[in-house]
């Protein structure tokens, strides 16, 4: 997903992909996400593909373990290319309103086609 | 009843896999006995909200798993047992809980670890845990996913 953003907007700053192997347990996982997510304290966006699997909820469990005065990771599940693509080229901030844009980035690019285009050409 | 599926997966619930094997079964409640999950209030919110929508997660340690097992199993409910290690399978069987078969699902590698089966590794301790559940006439059934076909643990136990 991160080569086909890069196609579209260019390569994604700061963006490192961290897939789970078949045989690694959750606590590895997590390891390997606190890894590359640093501890430079720079704003982390986490963006998970399934909501409930096995990434979406060690992203999760981080998200709330870091939770305090500092600023905390977010974790947002059911990423599209739509998503990254505005968590790419639309994000400045982990504010409220810049996490809502991103939900509605996702949503928004979800369309049963043949209905839409019926419904523009009328 | 008697439960519907007793399960160890080190992952325990994720979304896909525990949605299609409650299908399967036909359990409708998801009963955790973790000690570890039970003391983190952060890590059992999480697994609840994993869980598909509507079924009700219940997350224990040991001492209160037992009694809420033992109870729900002489009621209707229909359990889907979950466990991360085939230690408290163990435990459990021990203490009186009754089980036919053993579901392993998901044992990831690591130090110490021997590969099994697919993705499934064990430790020496867990190896000999499901050594004597099936001497204690308990199957264990090395199975990821509801659709693959069940391995024998017996016929991976390379002793």
């Amino acid at each position: 997903m991160l080569g086909s953003a890069a196609m579209i907007c260019g390569p994604v700053a700061d963006a490192v992909a961290v897939d789970l192997q078949p045989e690694q347990s959750p606590e590895a996982y997590g390891d390997a996400l606190r890894s590359a997510m640093g501890d430079d304290g720079r704003p982390v966006l986490i963006l998970t593909d399934l909501l409930g699997g096995t990434p979406h909820n060690v992203a999760s469990l981080i998200c709330l373990e870091s939770r305090g005065p500092a600023l905390s990771p977010v974790c947002v599940s059911g990423t599209n290319l739509g998503m990254l693509l505005e968590a790419a080229t639309g994000m400045e901030s982990l504010d409220v309103d810049s996490i809502a844009r991103l939900e509605a980035a996702g949503r928004a690019s979800i369309v049963n086609v043949m209905p839409r285009l019926e419904q523009s050409n009328v | 009843m008697p439960l519907k599926l007793v399960r160890v997966d080190d992952r325990l619930i994720h979304g896909q896999v525990v949605a299609v094997w409650l299908r399967a079964v036909g359990a409708d409640r998801i009963v955790i006995v973790d000690d570890k999950t039970a003391q983190n209030e952060f890590l059992r919110d999480v697994l609840t909200l994993a869980a598909p929508q509507g079924t009700p997660v219940e997350v224990y340690g040991l001492t209160d798993g037992l009694a809420r097992v033992t109870e729900l199993a002489s009621s209707p409910t229909s359990v889907f047992l979950l466990m991360r290690t085939p230690l408290t399978a163990l435990r459990l069987r021990e203490l009186g809980v009754q089980f036919d078969m053993l579901n392993v699902g998901g044992l990831g590698a690591g130090p110490g670890r021997h590969p099994l089966y697919k993705n499934i590794s064990a430790t020496d301790e867990e190896m000999a845990a499901m050594r004597t559940l099936e001497e204690m006439g308990t199957k264990v059934e090395l199975r990821i996913v509801a659709d693959d076909h069940g391995v024998p643990f017996a016929s991976v136990d390379k002793r």
